[in-house]
C-alpha cells in the first residue's frame, strides 16, 4: 500500500477527488517529501535582570508540505497536461490535501494555501518531469468531521440532567479544537433576543466546578428570608430568598455566613468566574441596586455596584467577577503539585428605592478563565437551526437542510467554545442573560448536536 | 503564558458583525487617562476594489477577552487607510476610542459668571440720561456695576437705567441666578430701586421683576434664583440690573446711583441624563466640577451613559467657569482638571444601549498594581516639572489684568537651595477670583512637588492587580492606578503609600499593548518626552 495523497474538495471519508498526486501510474510522491509539522511561534522577552527568558505568548505557524513529485505521461503533451492540472490546484485560493501513510487506518487532510511550483526538472524526453512544490498549509491536519451526539441542556442549574451544561469528552486530536454546536432554532425563539452565554471549563474535573450557589442555602441577612417552593425557581422545597427592604439603604442581603463557595477548598476551585444573580423584582419601577463583594470575610472585594433594570422578570444579572483563591495565588508547590484552593466568602448587598421585594434564586459562577462568549441568538422564526461556529468563528442561521438563512445577524463576543483531547470538556450554558428578558424560564431546553474535526500536529493514530 | 493571545476582534458596521482575529495582520492599542481607551490599529487583508462590509467609517471595532468575553478595547474606525504593495493590498485601519467624543462639538455654555465685562448699556427700556460703567469701589479691590442718573437731571416717574446681560442668549442656556450686592448713593427706600429684571430673548418675551428693593446706602444682597424666592420665570435667558424712580418727577442729586458689586450669574444645568435642573441655585455663587460634569453628560456628550456615570465629588468651589467663546466638552474638562489635578476622566465601554461608561475619579492613594523592572524599564527622572513657585495670571472682573505668586515647599529644591517659577495664564474663562487663582497655582504646585518619573515600564507576564485580587495579563492593564515597582530603591514609605512618591509608586497615565509580542508598555507618571508628544501639547494647547 502506498501513501494516499490527493487534492480533494471536502474532510470526508469518500471525497470528490481532483487530483491524486500518488496515483502510482501518472503520480508519484517520491521519497524526499516531507510533512514538516507546524512550528511555534514564540514572543520572548529578556533581559539581564533574571535568568532565563519568558513566553508571554506562543501559536503554531503555517506548516509547510515539501511535496517531490514525478509525473509521468507518453508524451510531453500528456506531462504538460498533468502538470496544468498540479498547477491549477495549487493555484486555488485554498485546497485540502488528503494524506493516509501506508498501514494507517484513517488519513488527515490538510488545508493548503495558495502557491506556484517551486522547481520544475525536465530530462530530456520530457516524458518524465520531476517537480518540487513547498505547500503552506495550515498548522494542523484535520480528521474526518465528529458530530457527537444530540444533548438536551435544560435551563435549571438543579436539573438532575444537564443542568446548564453537558460534557465532552474523547475528543479525538494532538491539540485544542473549535466546536461547532448545532442548536434546534425553535429553542431560541422568543419575543425578545436572548443573550446567551457559552462557557468552558477543560481542566480537572469539571463537575467539581463551583458553578451554582442557590440563595436559599445561603445564610439570610437583613430582611432577607427564605420562602416556600416558587415552581419557577430553581430547586426544590423552599427554593428562593426574598428581602423585603425593611431597611432600604445598601444592606447585605445574603451571605456564605462562615463558610465559602465553594464549601470545600480543591484544585477545581481554582479559576475566574463571572457570576450572575437570578433574581425578580414585584414592582417594575423600584430602583433596585446590588453589589456582590467577595473573598476573605475580613476585607472583602467590592465588585461595582448594578442597578437592576426595570421590570418584574426573571432575570440574570452581571454582578462582575471573582477569583479563586483571593490574591497572589501560588498555585503549585516546589513539586510542581497543584495546590487546593479555598473559595471565598460571597456576599449580596441590595439597596431600594421603592415599595417593593426582590427575590433572588440563585448565584451562578460561570468559569470565565477559558472560554466564554456572549451571543446575541435571533429571537425570529424562520430558520431551523442556529449554529455557534467555532471553526468559521462566526453564528449564523440554516434551515434543515444547511442553506444559510438570511436573518439579522447573531453578534458573538468573547471566545467561542473549543475543546481538548484527553480530558472531559464542560461547555456551561445560560440561556438568556439578556437585560430586557421577558422572563427566564427554567423549564426550557435547547437540543444541541455538537461537532468538530479533529487536530493533528502530524497524523492520526487509529484511537485518536 | 504560552498559549495564543485570548483576544477577539469584531468590526461592526450597519451590514455586518464579522470577528476578524484569524485575519488581522497585527494589533495594538492604547488606554490613557485622562481620555480611556485612545486609539488602536490593524491590518487587515481586503481588495481594495470593493468596499467590505464589516469595514466603514464610524463602524465599531471591539476587542474582547476570549476568556472572560470582557471588553478590552472598543472605538469607532475613523482611518480605514488603505495600501497597496509588496504586501498585497492592506486596509491599515485606526479606531478612535470614545475619548474623542468630548472634542466632537465646540459650544458657548455659561455656567458661572462674575465677569462685569459681559453686562452692557441697555437702552430698550432705559431712560436716555441713564448712564451706567464698570467701576471700583476700592481701587481694585470690589469692581462693580454702575446705574446713575446724572446728577440735575429730570427724572420722570418711571427712570430705568439698565445694563443687560445676554450671553446666555448665544448658549442655549436659561437664567438659573442673578444676584449682586447693591449700594445706593443715598436712601431712599420708596422712590428709588434697585431690581433684577428677567425676560425671554426668543421669542421675545416682556420683562418680570422677581426682585425689587428700596435704595439704601448700606450694601444690600439682592438675588432672583429659578426654582427659588424670589423666582426666575422658567426661560428666562436675559438679564438687568435697573435702576428705576417710582414716584413724581424729581432732579437727580449728587447721589442717584447705584452700584452693584459681586455680581454673579449662573446657567441652568442639566443633570446627567439631559433634563434641565429647576430648582437648588438658591444662595449658590458656584458651580462643582461633578455639576458642571454632569451637565456636560446630559448637554453635550450624549454617546456617553450620563445617568450611569461615575462622578466622584471634588470639593471646591469654582466661581468662575465661563465660555461665551465655544468651547468643547474637552476644554472645560481639561479645566475642570486644572482645578484638580488628583483627578482625571476616562471613557470605557459601552453598555447595552451602545451608551460609552463614563467616569470623573481621583487618582487613588492605594496601589492596584504590583510589578517589576523585570521585563525593562526606563526613565528619565527628570527634574524638569519640579516648581517651588508659580505665577498664576488671571482677568478680575473688572477686565484687569492680575497675577498672584504661589509658593510651596519642595525638599529637593529646597536642598539645592533653587526656586523655579511656574506660569499658569487662566485667561477668560476661569479667572475673576482671587481664591480660584490660588486655588489653581496651588494645585499646580502639590502636582509638581515630586519628580515625574516620565518613562516606560514594559510587562510581559502577569502581574497582580490588588483590585481585582488576581494576577492580570499584560493587555488587561489599565492606566489611571498607581502601580508599585520593585528593583527600584525600596523604601518602607512604598509599604503605606499616599499615592505617587517619585521613587517606587507611579501612576499608571497610559498603557500600549502590542498584540506583536504580547507585551504592555506603561508610561509612569507622565508620558515619556518625545519630539510627537511636544508637538501634540502644542497642538493641544488653547489661546487663552
Amino acid at each position: 500500500m502506498s501513501v494516499l495523497a490527493r487534492f480533494v474538495d471536502t474532510i470526508t471519508a469518500s471525497p470528490t477527488v481532483r487530483l491524486n498526486i500518488n496515483d502510482g501510474t501518472t503520480w508519484r510522491l517520491l521519497a524526499p517529501s516531507r510533512m514538516h509539522p507546524p512550528r511555534a511561534k514564540r514572543s520572548r522577552v529578556s533581559t539581564l535582570l533574571v535568568d532565563g527568558a519568558v513566553y508571554p505568548a506562543s501559536a503554531y505557524d503555517d506548516r509547510v508540505l515539501e511535496l517531490q513529485l514525478r509525473v509521468r505521461a507518453d508524451t510531453p503533451d500528456l506531462v504538460a497536461a498533468q502538470v496544468q492540472l498540479l498547477a491549477r490546484e495549487l493555484d486555488r485560493p485554498g485546497n485540502l490535501l488528503q494524506y493516509q501513510m501506508p498501514g494507517m487506518a484513517n488519513p488527515v487532510f490538510f488545508r493548503t494555501h495558495r502557491l506556484g511550483l517551486d522547481a520544475i526538472d525536465i530530462p530530456s524526453g520530457g516524458t518524465v518531469v520531476d517537480l518540487a512544490v513547498s505547500v503552506p498549509a495550515e498548522p494542523f491536519a484535520y480528521g474526518l468531521p465528529q458530530t457527537l451526539s444530540s444533548v438536551t441542556v435544560n435551563n435549571n442549574p438543579a436539573h438532575a440532567t444537564n443542568g446548564m451544561f453537558f460534557d465532552i469528552s474523547g475528543i479525538l486530536g494532538d491539540v485544542e479544537t473549535p466546536l461547532v454546536l448545532r442548536i434546534n432554532h425553535a429553542d431560541t425563539v422568543e419575543s425578545w433576543r436572548r443573550q446567551s452565554v457559552f462557557a468552558v471549563r477543560r481542566r480537572g474535573t469539571p463537575s467539581a466546578t463551583p458553578f451554582v450557589l442557590q440563595a436559599e442555602g445561603m445564610t439570610q441577612g437583613t430582611n432577607t428570608s427564605v420562602q416556600s417552593n416558587d415552581a419557577t425557581m430553581s430547586g426544590s422545597g423552599s427554593n428562593y430568598s426574598r428581602c423585603t427592604f425593611g431597611t432600604a439603604t445598601m444592606q447585605t442581603r445574603l451571605t456564605t455566613g462562615s463558610a465559602f463557595h465553594p464549601s470545600s477548598d480543591s484544585v477545581d476551585a481554582r479559576g475566574r468566574y463571572r457570576v450572575y444573580l437570578r433574581y425578580r423584582k414585584s414592582v417594575s419601577g423600584d430602583t433596585i441596586t446590588t453589589k456582590l463583594l467577595w473573598g476573605d470575610v475580613n476585607a472583602p472585594v467590592t465588585n461595582d455596584t448594578v442597578t437592576l433594570p426595570s421590570g418584574t422578570s426573571r432575570r440574570y444579572v452581571d454582578l462582575g467577577d471573582v477569583q479563586v483563591p483571593v490574591g497572589a495565588d501560588a498555585a503549585t508547590d516546589l513539586t510542581g503539585a497543584a495546590r487546593s484552593a479555598i473559595g471565598n466568602y460571597i456576599a449580596i448587598q441590595a439597596a431600594r428605592t421603592g415599595s417593593g421585594n426582590l427575590d433572588m434564586d440563585l448565584l451562578l459562577f460561570v468559569p470565565s478563565d477559558d472560554r466564554l462568549a456572549l451571543i446575541d441568538l435571533y429571537q425570529f422564526t424562520g430558520p431551523t437551526y442556529t449554529w455557534v461556529d467555532g471553526v468559521n468563528d462566526t453564528v449564523f442561521a440554516t434551515n434543515g437542510a444547511g442553506a444559510t438563512s438570511p436573518r439579522v445577524q447573531s453578534i458573538a463576543v468573547g471566545g467561542l467554545p473549543m475543546v481538548s483531547p484527553g480530558v472531559t470538556n464542560r461547555i456551561f450554558v445560560v440561556g438568556d442573560v439578556s437585560p430586557s428578558a421577558a422572563s427566564d424560564d427554567i423549564t426550557k431546553t435547547m437540543t444541541i448536536v455538537p461537532s468538530y474535526l479533529p487536530r493533528y500536529l502530524f497524523v492520526r493514530p487509529p484511537s485518536s | 503564558m504560552s498559549l495564543p493571545i485570548p483576544l477577539s476582534i469584531t468590526l461592526r458596521t450597519s451590514r455586518i458583525a464579522r470577528r476578524i482575529t484569524a485575519q488581522v495582520r497585527d494589533l495594538s492599542y492604547r488606554t490613557v487617562v485622562p481620555g480611556g481607551y485612545a486609539s488602536c490599529s490593524i491590518g487587515l487583508d481586503r481588495p481594495l476594489t470593493v468596499q467590505p462590509d464589516e469595514i466603514g467609517y464610524y463602524g465599531r471595532l471591539l476587542i474582547h477577552d476570549t476568556r472572560s468575553g470582557r471588553i478590552a478595547w472598543e472605538g469607532r474606525v475613523e482611518d480605514p487607510g488603505r495600501s497597496a504593495g509588496a504586501d498585497g493590498q492592506v486596509w491599515d485601519i485606526t479606531a478612535i476610542g470614545p475619548s474623542a467624543h468630548v472634542h466632537d462639538r465646540r459650544v458657548p455654555v455659561i455656567y458661572v459668571d462674575r465677569d462685569t465685562g459681559r453686562w452692557q448699556h441697555s437702552n430698550k427700556y432705559a431712560s436716555g440720561s441713564s448712564e451706567t460703567g464698570r467701576t471700583d469701589l476700592d481701587d481694585g479691590d470690589e469692581p462693580g456695576l454702575t446705574i446713575s442718573a446724572p446728577e440735575g437731571t429730570t427724572t420722570p416717574d418711571g427712570w430705568i437705567g439698565d445694563l443687560l446681560y445676554q450671553p446666555l442668549k448665544g448658549t442655549g442656556q436659561s437664567l438659573a441666578r442673578v444676584a449682586g450686592t447693591a449700594t445706593n448713593g443715598a436712601n431712599s427706600p420708596t422712590t428709588w430701586f434697585n431690581e433684577i429684571v428677567t425676560r425671554q430673548s426668543d421669542p421675545s418675551g416682556s420683562p418680570v421683576t422677581p426682585v425689587s428693593s428700596g435704595w439704601s446706602t448700606s450694601p444690600t444682597a439682592l438675588a432672583a434664583t429659578r426654582g427659588g424666592s424670589p423666582a426666575i420665570t422658567s426661560g428666562h435667558d436675559l438679564a438687568y440690573l435697573r435702576q428705576r424712580r417710582d414716584g413724581s418727577s424729581g432732579t437727580a442729586a449728587d447721589g442717584a446711583w447705584v452700584q452693584w458689586t459681586d455680581v454673579v450669574v449662573l446657567g441652568q444645568r442639566m443633570d446627567s441624563s439631559g433634563a434641565l435642573i429647576t430648582s437648588g441655585y438658591s444662595g449658590v455663587s458656584s458651580v462643582t466640577a461633578e455639576e458642571v460634569i454632569e451637565d456636560l453628560l446630559g448637554r453635550l456628550l450624549p454617546l456617553y451613559d450620563g445617568p450611569g456615570a461615575s462622578i466622584e465629588a471634588a470639593p471646591f468651589d469654582i466661581e468662575q467657569l465661563a465660555y461665551p467663546d465655544p468651547a468643547s466638552p474637552g476644554d472645560v474638562l481639561d479645566d475642570l482638571m486644572l482645578f484638580h489635578p488628583s483627578f482625571y476622566w476616562a471613557a470605557w465601554e459601552a453598555n447595552s444601549s451602545g451608551l460609552y461608561r463614563f467616569e470623573w475619579r481621583e487618582w487613588p492613594s492605594t496601589v492596584r498594581y504590583e510589578a517589576d523592572v523585570l521585563d525593562g524599564m526606563n526613565s528619565t527622572g527628570s527634574a524638569d516639572e519640579l516648581y517651588n513657585q508659580v505665577t498664576v495670571r488671571w482677568r478680575d472682573s473688572r477686565g484687569s489684568i492680575r497675577t498672584v505668586v504661589r509658593t510651596g515647599a519642595v525638599p529637593i529644591l529646597d536642598a539645592a537651595g533653587l526656586d523655579r517659577d511656574g506660569y499658569i495664564n487662566l485667561g477668560d474663562d476661569l479667572g475673576m477670583v482671587m481664591a480660584q487663582a490660588e486655588r489653581i497655582g496651588d494645585e499646580f504646585l502639590a502636582d509638581h512637588a515630586l519628580p515625574r518619573n516620565a518613562g516606560s515600564l514594559k510587562v510581559a507576564r502577569p502581574i497582580y492587580d490588588g483590585t481585582t485580587a488576581r494576577m492580570v495579563w499584560p493587555w488587561e492593564i489599565l492606566p489611571g492606578h498607581l502601580i508599585r515597582v520593585r528593583g527600584i530603591q525600596p523604601r518602607v514609605d512604598a509599604l503605606n503609600p499616599t499615592g505617587r512618591d517619585g521613587v517606587g509608586i507611579f501612576r499608571v497615565v497610559a498603557v500600549s499593548f502590542s498584540a506583536s509580542d504580547a507585551t504592555a508598555t506603561l508610561e509612569l507618571d507622565s508620558h515619556p518626552p518625545s519630539v510627537a508628544r511636544a508637538i501634540a501639547d502644542l497642538a493641544d494647547r488653547r489661546t487663552r
